[in-house]
């Protein structure tokens, strides 16, 4: 009971989920051995899982394998008696994710052995659900090497789990890596759009201006999959009983099945202008804009507009209250994962998805309709890829592209064929069911996309049901939406101005020190390739020291100016990453590394000066006079 | 005209009715040499040595197809010695490749049933050359063993139909630890015990 207690104790502590799982578990349990070496083991299903002999001589094999491959994650599959957990940290691999998905082992395991000591660890941590593991996994450093690890007992007598463990993590782990390289192609795009939309943000509420419009109001997000095909139509039924939002690429099929949504959500960094209509329909509806959205899009011609700011990037977060502000919506990487979240912001109530396939359809990735003209989608299961052939509404050649091809469970619970970013998204949806759910949040998840993936914590049913059953009431829709918005905040104008007039003087003084820089790390570079490493040279590399704390110090001012730097950032990153793994690669190497960061950051600076200089122009016209013209407010 | 030669020697030989096969001539002539306790080692048919040529189907050919025969023997106290010597390498060999299925099967290697089959195999060779030392050993009056290997015999079955069992039945563990803490002791303790010398 001590050992139990002990155990339990620590779970409740680092996983509570588990711990309660524990409590509430009245099945079996494995029965403990005791190997011939009085260590633990256990049979389970008739087959023994570990040495009858000496479980830590065998986990000493195990580990020397594992630390053989270097990797800075294992992912264990299967705790067995946590012996193998401790060999790997007493061989200094003391990041270790356990999966154990047996409860029957896991119940009997906690009971007999103690773990305590183990499982103490920081980067020790033991689950017995796969969502709370991929949520883990999704938190680890893209940049970090995984290995996943199961002993041959643990693939046997649990081969389906281990394969659904196996695709789950590489999924995620794939995304992790997919949404670095997105960022890191995006930031500086992004930050670029924010400055250029601050001309027309004043006209565009932010979204939490509706925030708690539609208590108990159902919301329908419509997303572009295939499946959108087969109940398009009955949308038509749910308007004016339901908030409808569309994902951008839903937009133009639902107007094909006559169904103008309510609004439509955008947020991609570049102009999208073939999916407007230019006509009425458009003048009927509402976007909702990301305040990184590429400035066209603020440019459309619709009933109106709102803004919302992204929580991953510091100088929206920063900006977002001056502009009247407070929500930053949870997102999974596209606009239905941002609608989801809103429309919980919203008040909305139960939350419905149609067209959100996550996968690929029988013909093509989208619904008819929309900017695909066609498509052909050729999925490689041997080796493991999809390539697309497409006529996209505004090339004159077919556009073509290859991806992995991952798995998610579809509806049938049979896999489908995914890809990396909707499986992303796939993920994002099950963890936001299962917080919810941990919350006791009361709001009903329904996916009622007729086709595609399973995502668990929902409830699948068809759209009709969810007619017959939840849309019964009238909804003064665009009576809300303009009782909402006359009450909005009102932005901080001046705040704003003194805000970015702050980080444009910042960008000076930044320029100036990374040139300063510059200039002592090739005189540095200079002198190593004709003298060597000489006394004087640290001297010099004191006052690039004494710089780099000035010029830190000044980016503090700026701190959206590291985002935009993020492409080199994360090359300095792998450069240390690889200089750490292979030993010092000379000095020689790490001064260019250094000179090639700070010319990056000057030339960011150089670029920026003016792109801010036209934001405060565009501020300048709001603020009231007697505030734009001082800078006594605190920069932001 | 098929020549003989034995050890160099070239034999007075006659194939009367050309229908002797090469394993007459052969059990012909060691009949003959067993006074002098000594065996046919090597076997050349016009100019190739054959490998493994004992139990061979060359052996039931009839002699008159080939030309030229030369035969190498050895004493048997020679014969013994080489058998020892080779025994003592399949126990080192196996004892190696216990070693590395041990590890292949914890660590869930692909490669642990081809090595698990070159344990079988080595055991099996084992047994057989010691079965043969031994029975050579006491038809010849030779002190080959220091104990009767034959004890051993049986453990090492019943060691190798545990560890088919577990193989079969996909028990990984339970094969590494037949493996690591049965058949391997054992076949220490055989060489431990066994020899008078070590090669």
């Amino acid at each position: 009971m001590q050992i139990l207690k002990a155990n339990h104790d620590l779970l409740s502590a680092k996983n509570r989920a588990l711990a309660n799982a524990l409590n509430a578990y009245s099945g079996a349990s494995v029965a403990i051995e005791a190997a011939k070496n009085g260590q633990p083991t256990f049979r389970h299903g008739g087959r023994l899982f570990q040495s009858a002999y000496s479980p830590e001589k065998e986990a000493a094999s195990q580990t020397a394998e594992i630390a053989a491959k270097k990797p800075d994650w294992v992912l264990l599959f299967g705790l067995g008696c946590g012996q193998l957990v401790k060999a790997l940290n007493d061989a200094g691999m003391d990041k270790v994710l356990v999966y154990e998905p047996s409860m029957e082992v896991l119940s009997g395991v906690l009971a007999s052995v103690d773990l305590s000591g183990v499982l103490s660890r920081e980067n020790v941590a033991l689950y017995s659900d796969l969502t709370s593991l991929i949520s883990k996994v999704r938190e680890i450093d893209g940049f970090d090497t995984l290995l996943g690890y199961a002993t041959t007992p643990y693939k046997l007598g649990f081969s389906q789990e281990f394969a659904e463990f196996n695709t789950r993590v590489n999924n995620a782990h794939t995304t992790n890596r997919v949404c670095i390289r997105t960022d890191i192609e995006s930031r500086e795009n992004w930050i670029e759009n924010y400055f250029a939309n601050i001309e027309r943000l004043p006209d565009c509420p932010p979204i939490d201006s509706l925030r708690g419009a539609f208590k108990g109001v159902p919301m329908i997000i419509a997303g572009a999959g295939p499946s959108l095909q087969k109940n398009a139509h009955l949308l038509r039924e749910a308007k004016g009983k339901a908030v409808i939002v569309a994902a951008i690429t839903a937009y133009k099929p639902l107007l094909k099945h006559g169904v103008v949504p309510d609004f439509v959500i955008a947020s991609e960094k570049v102009d999208l202008p073939e999916y407007f209509t230019y006509g009425e329909d458009d003048l009927k509806t509402r976007l909702i804009l990301a305040e990184v959205a590429n400035p066209g899009m603020f440019e459309r011609k619709v009933r109106e507009k709102f803004v919302f700011f992204n929580p991953f990037i510091t100088l929206s977060r920063s900006q977002a209250p001056l502009w009247g502000s407070s929500y930053f919506p949870s997102t999974g990487g596209s606009v239905t994962t941002a609608a989801f979240d809103i429309g919980l912001m919203f008040g909305c109530d139960p939350m419905v998805l149609v067209g959100q396939d996550l996968c690929f359809g029988e013909n093509g990735t989208h619904v008819p309709g929309g900017v695909y003209i066609a498509q052909d989608v050729k999925i490689d299961r041997e080796k493991g890829s999809v390539s697309i052939e497409e006529d996209y509404v505004t090339l004159k050649e077919r556009a073509k592209s290859s991806f992995d091809l991952l798995w998610l469970k579809g509806l049938d619970r049979r896999p489908v064929p995914s890809k990396f970013d909707w499986v992303t998204f796939h993920q994002w949806f099950e963890n936001y069911a299962a917080a919810l759910k941990n919350e006791g949040s009361s709001v009903r998840l329904i996916n009622a996309t007729e086709g595609g993936a399973w995502i668990e914590g929902m409830e699948h049913t068809t759209l009709a049901q969810v007619l017959e059953r939840h849309l019964k009431n009238e909804v003064p829709i665009d009576f809300l939406v303009s009782e909402a918005v006359a009450r909005r905040p009102v932005a901080d104008f001046a705040g704003l101005l003194e805000s970015v007039a702050g980080m444009q003087m910042s960008l000076k003084e930044l320029k100036l020190a990374a040139d300063a820089i510059t200039r002592e790390v090739s005189r540095l570079k200079k002198e190593l390739s004709k003298e060597g490493v000489h006394s004087g040279a640290a001297r010099r590399i004191e006052r690039v020291k004494r710089l780099e704390d000035v010029l830190f110090r000044t980016a503090e001012r700026s701190p959206f100016i590291w985002e935009t730097l993020m492409a080199s950032i994360c090359e300095l990153k792998e450069y240390l990453r690889a200089e750490a793994a292979s030993g010092t690669q000379g000095i020689e190497d790490d001064v260019e590394a250094i000179l090639k960061a700070y010319a990056s950051l000057s030339k960011a600076c150089a670029k920026f000066y003016p792109v801010l200089g036209r934001a405060k122009a565009s501020l300048e016209a709001h603020a009231p006079r007697s505030e734009s013209a001082g800078t006594t407010r605190k920069a932001v | 005209m098929t020549e003989v030669y034995l050890d160099g020697v070239r034999l007075e030989f006659e194939d009367s009715g050309s229908g002797s096969t090469i394993k007459e001539l052969i059990e012909t002539i060691e009949n003959d040499l067993s006074g002098l306790r000594r065996f046919v080692m090597e076997l050349w048919i016009d100019g190739e040595m054959l490998q493994e040529w004992r139990g061979s189907r060359v052996l039931n050919r009839p002699i008159s197809i080939y030309s030229d025969y030369k035969l190498k023997t050895a004493s048997m106290e020679e014969v013994a010695l080489e058998g020892l010597d080779l025994v003592q390498e399949y126990m080192k060999v196996t004892r190696e490749n216990i070693d590395a299925c041990v590890n292949d099967l914890r660590v869930g290697n692909g490669r642990a049933d081809a090595v698990m089959s070159s344990v079988f195999d080595g055991f099996v060779e084992i047994v057989k050359t010691i079965d043969a030392l031994a029975r050579g050993g006491e038809r010849y009056r030779m002190d080959l063993f220091r104990e009767n290997p034959a004890a051993y015999f049986n453990p090492v079955i019943r060691g190798l139909e545990e560890l088919r069992e577990a193989s079969d039945g996909g028990d990984s563990i339970t094969a590494a630890d037949i493996l690591e803490y049965e058949l391997k002791p054992l076949l220490e303790e055989m060489e431990g015990n066994l020899f008078h010398y070590y090669a």
